[in-house]
């Protein structure tokens, strides 16, 4: 069985890229395991009609949280909700919502691994804040070890 | 705590939910009496704007794309027309058709989002479409199953999904033959069933009552429902071509907010979107679409804001009629793009987004550099109407606990579906009893 990996955010606000660049890094290595890298700048209620009830799937996107920019950050929607601010995020909807939507109406895919890596600056126009960019590749790495050996189911 | 009097408060809604994008809503009512009301929006203004003088002319389609993720072709669209105007350029009818077509899309993408996962919500007491969807499976799945047709529309001719990639100064850079387009056909003809349902789903939720007595300004073509273009036209009997916009509509600063208010002639306020549209362009309609709008009890008296959600389902479907039409009659235009030369010059363009008219006016100057750039957002437009409503509403049910209070000025907020993004950026809610 191989893994989706799907990338979010937006190329420029500032740290909400890195799910973007991550998925890119992620495609130019074509790791093993992996069917397919998909960036996705839109929406994420996108996801639920790009992935299936039989896929494993890894989402990277940028993360609010009260942690040093940079720091990965690793969820198994199976195993726990994903609690995100309404709203949040500079998608429409957060990808926390497109998440618990898919719960509630049944369209979680087989696996689904979220790396979220925290971000300091979202304004429009802003650079990326240096450790966020240089969380790129171990994430990247983390995202090819993950389809490698297939999804930790629990792990932290 | 309730308050049987009112007396005073500061009713506070920090990260207001459910609305595009984030910023704060402050409420002060003194001694019984709501002394003001203030959206608050914080996101440096006019970033785009400064951005864009010193740029080639014919960058600002695809860079204002990027204001919104919600609705660039609005963005696309006001620009390309702006710039076309400023060179003189007459755009082929097909190309125009096309264009009108992606809007199409973008409607439909955009009024689902709103009317499914962040309105109805309110209706049905819920907090969130999450909550809802746990209750109402077959109905979410019904408006993400709509927002996709919308969503394949923007992808197919727009080249992806947000912002979109293919459009252009003068047209698009390839357009769809016409099976490509076809291929589409049996979803929308699915979804045209779908929005019918929307309607009647819509039309019967319970509606506060309230109304609003504000001049309404859209487009309006003489032959169509305006969304591309037109003359823009008033409730109050205004009828300018777009170009004369600036001289109608003043942009002041207000303290609380980094939002320029839209003023019209000299310090009235009006109300742009859904509800201006119906008020002014109802009788342009589409047989199908004016009839779901009867059944439905909504028309162009409609005042009410809280049956803006109907208004968008009746819009919603109209916009899944036309595109149906446009597909139908599409032959693959004979040039993607009309070839275009800048010139020194000054441009105006104008389009009906998702939430009401967008416009754009850009200065070229002779080495074809940008030399000016004037964006007004449709939520900036509204927010003095949202203020003013929100005092009225607030008024009549001061003696209302404070969650309850915050529940009702949310929900009168998410009538307008304002796109704190594209005003600015991000919004949080404060009400205070003093």
């Amino acid at each position: 069985m191989t893994t989706v990996v799907f990338g979010l955010g937006h190329p420029d606000r500032g740290d909400d890229a890195v799910g973007l660049l991550v998925a890119d890094r992620v495609a130019r290595a074509r790791p093993h395991g992996i069917s397919a890298v998909r960036a996705v700048e839109g929406s994420p209620l996108r996801l639920l009609s790009l992935w299936s009830a039989d896929d494993r799937v890894v989402v990277v996107d940028a993360l609010r949280a009260d942690a040093q920019p940079g720091a990965i950050r690793r969820f198994d929607a199976h195993a726990q909700p994903l609690a995100g601010r309404p709203g949040g995020g500079s998608h429409d909807t957060s990808l926390c919502d497109a998440v618990e939507l898919a719960r509630a109406l049944g369209r979680l895919p087989r696996t689904l691994v979220v790396y979220g890596v925290v971000g300091a600056r979202f304004e429009v126009g802003e650079p990326m804040t240096p450790a966020v960019l240089d969380a790129v590749v171990p994430t990247a790495e983390r995202v090819a070890a993950e389809a490698a050996v297939g999804p930790r189911v629990g792990a932290p | 705590m309730t308050h049987p009097d009112g007396w005073s408060r500061t009713l506070s809604v920090e990260a207001l939910a459910r609305v595009e994008g984030e910023g704060a809503m402050t409420v002060r009512v003194h001694e019984g009496q709501v002394t003001d009301v203030q959206l608050r929006i914080y996101e440096p203004p006019r970033f785009f704007e400064a951005l864009l003088r010193g740029r080639d002319w014919t960058e600002p389609p695809d860079i204002t794309a990027r204001i919104c993720g919600i609705c660039p072709i609005a963005y696309q669209m006001s620009a390309c027309q702006a710039l076309e105007d400023a060179c003189g350029a007459t755009i082929d009818e097909p190309l125009q058709a096309l264009r009108r077509l992606l809007y199409c899309g973008e409607w439909i993408s955009s009024h689902v989002l709103h009317v499914y996962l962040l309105h109805a919500p309110d209706f049905l007491g819920y907090d969130s479409a999450i909550e809802m969807a746990r209750d109402h499976r077959a109905v979410v799945e019904r408006g993400l199953r709509l927002r996709e047709a919308g969503t394949d529309l923007l992808t197919l001719i727009g080249g992806r999904e947000s912002h979109p990639v293919n459009v252009r100064v003068g047209g698009f850079y390839r357009t769809p033959t016409r099976r490509e387009l076809h291929t589409l056909r049996g979803q929308l003809e699915r979804a045209r069933d779908d929005a019918l349902e929307t309607v009647r789903w819509t039309a019967g939720f319970d509606f506060p009552d309230f109304t609003q007595d504000v001049v309404m300004v859209a487009l309006s073509e003489p032959d169509r429902y305006a969304i591309e273009r037109g003359r823009l036209v008033s409730t109050a009997g205004l009828d300018i071509p777009v170009a004369e916009f600036s001289n109608h509509v003043t942009e002041r600063h207000a303290p609380h907010s980094n939002a320029l208010h839209a003023e019209l002639d000299g310090g009235t306020t009006f109300a742009v979107g859904p509800l201006a549209r119906f008020a002014l362009n109802y009788d342009r309609l589409s047989p199908v679409a004016r009839e779901a709008a009867e059944a439905a009890g909504v028309g162009p008296d409609c005042r009410n804001p809280f049956q803006s959600i109907v208004v968008r389902s009746v819009e919603t479907l109209y916009a899944i009629d036309e595109a149906l039409r446009l597909l139908d009659d599409y032959e693959r235009p004979s040039r993607p793009f009309v070839p275009i030369e800048p010139r020194a010059a000054t441009g105006h363009g104008c389009t009906e987004a998702p939430r009401g008219i967008l416009y754009h006016r850009y200065t070229i100057a002779a080495d074809g550099l940008l030399t000016d750039a004037v964006i007004v957002p449709p939520t900036s437009q509204n927010q003095r109407s949202i203020e003013e409503d929100l005092a009225d509403f607030v008024q009549a049910r001061v003696t209302l606990p404070d969650d309850e209070l915050q529940w009702a000025c949310e929900q009168a907020i998410r009538n307008y579906d304002p796109c704190i993004s594209c005003a600015t950026h991000f919004l949080d809610l404060t009400v205070e009893r003093s």
